[in-house]
């Protein structure tokens, strides 16, 4: 036999509802609500029975009104997690649901309005996401910097990631000024974000008096992180309030970073909502800039390795190019005067220790006069080209090529009135050439000078001059008419060239060595291109200005 | 003794070998003087004269820096010719070059005797010679053992 229970009223089971629950008729006058409904508001049931909705809440906003017209027409609204702003400025999270109630009749008799307030799980919930956010950050950050080699690129990328990850409104990167004193200025080299206008002509000038006291000026100077959560609260960021808000920007963190060379940097990162840099926040921004940090040393120290590897490997082919110069340059000393000096002993001891015929003593006597003669010339050679060398030519003018190689058939012919010369010309590519006019002239005079010696006292001497532009080099090329060999490897190519062909001139290895230091002198560079069965060409490059 | 031998001079300034030849004439009157200025002719001459040389030993005193052929090539070329013609004959570099480099590529070449320094002098010239009678003096008494 089943025991008989007496049912509660309808007012006793609201009153006694583990939940916040309010039951209105259909022109929202209060019929019933829970204990939790009248304790969370401040009510005393006897009060509000009956009283109307809109009367208990005077300050209700049309959103609800439409939704409470929507639910007594017969719709059932909810929302797991809404948020609330309460009078005192803090905030709520309420999970309710909205319902109609129907009568015997199934005519809508009002509605039931369920609320519970979520606030403690909802802020778990919330800060377990950010935590998640934020580690997701870091994490991402640290992918980033191991992954990157190059430091632009790796600067770009973890700024990419904290707005894309840290979900916030903009972030910027920026080198301080080494060490940090007066007249310098602090400004994003990098930035990335929605509001990238707020940077418009940003920086921060440590020597200004306003400046050096904002936050970014601080950490940079204390080495501490600063935080401001809301700019329009912070004494200190007022000069950039107006600014600030109108990019939709509220809250900031710069985080200061110190180099392994004193070099310090910072990076800024900017919110779109007040509150956010919480002391969680913040150290896990510690720890990305940390990492951070980390990384640009090492990148910096490979960085710095490779750029001492580059210098030292310089300073030994420039030692080896000197040396080699100056190997040249000695054979070429020795060579030319000792040759000579060799050709008069010889004559000498042939004179003063031989009984030599009338004829022979004839022509070894002239035979003195004519190295006396070259020994003179090599002295006056190599006196050009001490004069030259180490000197710097500094009388830079726009050449006109086609110009200047008829003033030097001209000159040619002064010179040489016996010689005619067939100068073929092709300046089509370049014919204008920014350098020393007067030093240029007279390198190619030498070298048209060697190319007739060199062709056997021939009356038509035929000499073909161009010019190209390659790889930001202007080429003036002049070619002999003497075919070319195979060059060693590991020979210098003038230096061949001068042992090969020209040391049996009068001079002539020096000349072009004096044609070499006054290229050289000019900022160009003087080459040889020799191959079989081909004339040898002779290369003056200048860079492309 | 003189007309042993065959000096070969091989240096593109004739104004060289003309010393060198009064130099030889007066030392070596009976021995014939062969000048070049082009050592590609001086190769030829060698290759076809010194593989049948009978008694006649060829002294070449070579120049090193000569256009297109210098004396470095010279001996690249000599290296290829037969042990006969080698042992025909001696070369010396004969250089006005005082470059440490040079006579120390010279002497390492297995086909160079010697490096002299110009010009060529009677002394000079007298202790080449010597130099190669001891050589064949010395040859001759290990072939006898």
């Amino acid at each position: 036999m089943s025991k008989r229970i007496n049912v509660p009223s309808l007012s006793t089971l609201m009153l006694q509802m583990p939940a916040s629950v309010a039951m209105y008729d259909t022109e929202m006058n209060l019929i019933s609500a829970s204990n939790n409904w009248l304790s969370r508001y401040g009510f005393i049931e006897q009060e509000v029975i009956g009283k109307n909705f809109y009367s208990l809440f005077p300050i209700i906003s049309e959103q609800w009104r439409s939704v409470h017209k929507r639910c007594l027409a017969g719709a059932t609204e909810k929302k797991e997690n809404d948020i609330f702003y309460m009078p005192d400025g803090t905030e709520e999270y309420v999970r309710w649901e909205i319902t109609p109630w129907k009568q015997n009749d199934d005519a809508i008799g009002g509605i039931i309005v369920y609320s519970e307030i979520i606030t403690k799980t909802e802020t778990v919930r919330l800060s377990n996401l950010k935590l998640i956010r934020e580690l997701n950050l870091l994490n991402e950050v640290g992918n980033v910097i191991y992954s990157t080699a190059d430091d632009y690129d790796m600067i770009d990328d973890v700024c990419k990631k904290i707005i894309q990850l840290g979900g916030y409104q903009l972030v910027w990167f920026g080198f301080a000024p080494n060490p940090l004193h007066e007249k310098q200025l602090v400004f994003p080299m990098h930035k990335y974000g929605s509001a990238l206008h707020y940077l418009d002509n940003f920086m921060i000038d440590l020597n200004n008096e306003v400046q050096k006291n904002g936050p970014t000026a601080t950490a940079l100077f204390t080495g501490k992180p600063q935080v401001i959560n809301d700019f329009s609260k912070s004494l200190v960021f007022s000069p950039w309030l107006q600014n600030a808000i109108s990019h939709n920007i509220h809250a900031s963190i710069s985080l200061p970073m110190n180099l392994v060379d004193g070099q310090k940097c910072v990076l800024c990162i900017y919110s779109d909502k007040p509150g956010v840099f919480d002391s969680q926040e913040i150290g896990i921004l510690e720890r990305l800039a940390n990492k951070f940090a980390y990384a640009l040393n090492a990148i910096k120290l490979r960085y710095d390795s490779k750029v001492a590897q580059i210098k030292q490997d310089k300073l030994i082919r420039d030692l080896s190019l000197r040396n080699r110069s100056l190997e040249d340059f000695t054979y070429l000393v020795s060579h030319n005067f000792r040759a000579k000096v060799a050709d008069l002993l010889g004559v000498s001891t042939l004179i003063t220790e031989h009984t030599l015929s009338e004829t022979d003593a004839k022509e070894l006597n002239g035979e003195v006069g004519r190295i006396a003669q070259k020994l003179d010339e090599v002295i006056r050679d190599l006196h050009n080209t001490l004069l030259v060398k180490g000197h710097a030519l500094i009388n830079i003018d726009s050449i006109d090529l086609s110009r200047m190689f008829l003033d030097l058939k001209q000159t040619f012919t002064n010179i040489l009135p016996n010689t005619h010369i067939n100068l073929i010309t092709d300046f089509s590519h370049v014919n204008y050439l920014r350098t020393d006019r007067y030093y240029l002239f007279e390198a190619c005079l030498q070298l048209m000078l060697n190319f007739v010696k060199n062709s056997d006292g021939k009356t038509h001497t035929q000499i073909k001059v161009s010019s190209n532009k390659t790889n930001n080099k202007v080429q003036l090329i002049l070619e002999d008419q003497q075919y070319g060999f195979k060059l060693n490897d590991t020979e210098d190519s003038i230096s061949a060239i001068y042992k090969k062909l020209y040391q049996h001139l009068t001079g002539g290895s020096i000349k072009l060595l004096y044609v070499k230091e006054i290229i050289e002198n000019m900022g160009g560079v003087f080459s040889v291109n020799s191959k079989e069965e081909e004339n040898i060409k002779f290369l003056i490059e200048f860079p492309d200005t | 003794m003189t007309e042993e031998y065959c000096f070969i001079l091989i240096d593109d300034v004739a104004m060289n070998n003309l010393l060198s030849r009064y130099i030889l004439k007066n030392n070596f009157p009976n021995s014939s003087i062969i000048e070049f200025t082009d050592p590609k002719l001086g190769l030829t001459y060698i290759e076809e004269n010194c593989d049948n040389a009978n008694s006649i030993h060829f002294i070449t005193l070579l120049d090193i820096y000569m256009p297109v052929i210098d004396g470095w090539d010279f001996l690249d070329s000599y290296e290829n010719f037969n042990d006969n013609i080698k042992k025909n004959c001696s070369i010396y570099v004969l250089s006005s070059s005082i470059n440490k480099a040079d006579s120390d590529k010279a002497t390492a070449n297995k086909n160079v005797n010697g490096y002299a320094l110009k010009p060529l002098t009677d002394t000079l010239i007298n202790a080449i010679v010597k130099e190669i009678e001891n050589r064949k003096n010395l040859a001759g008494r290990n072939s006898k053992k």
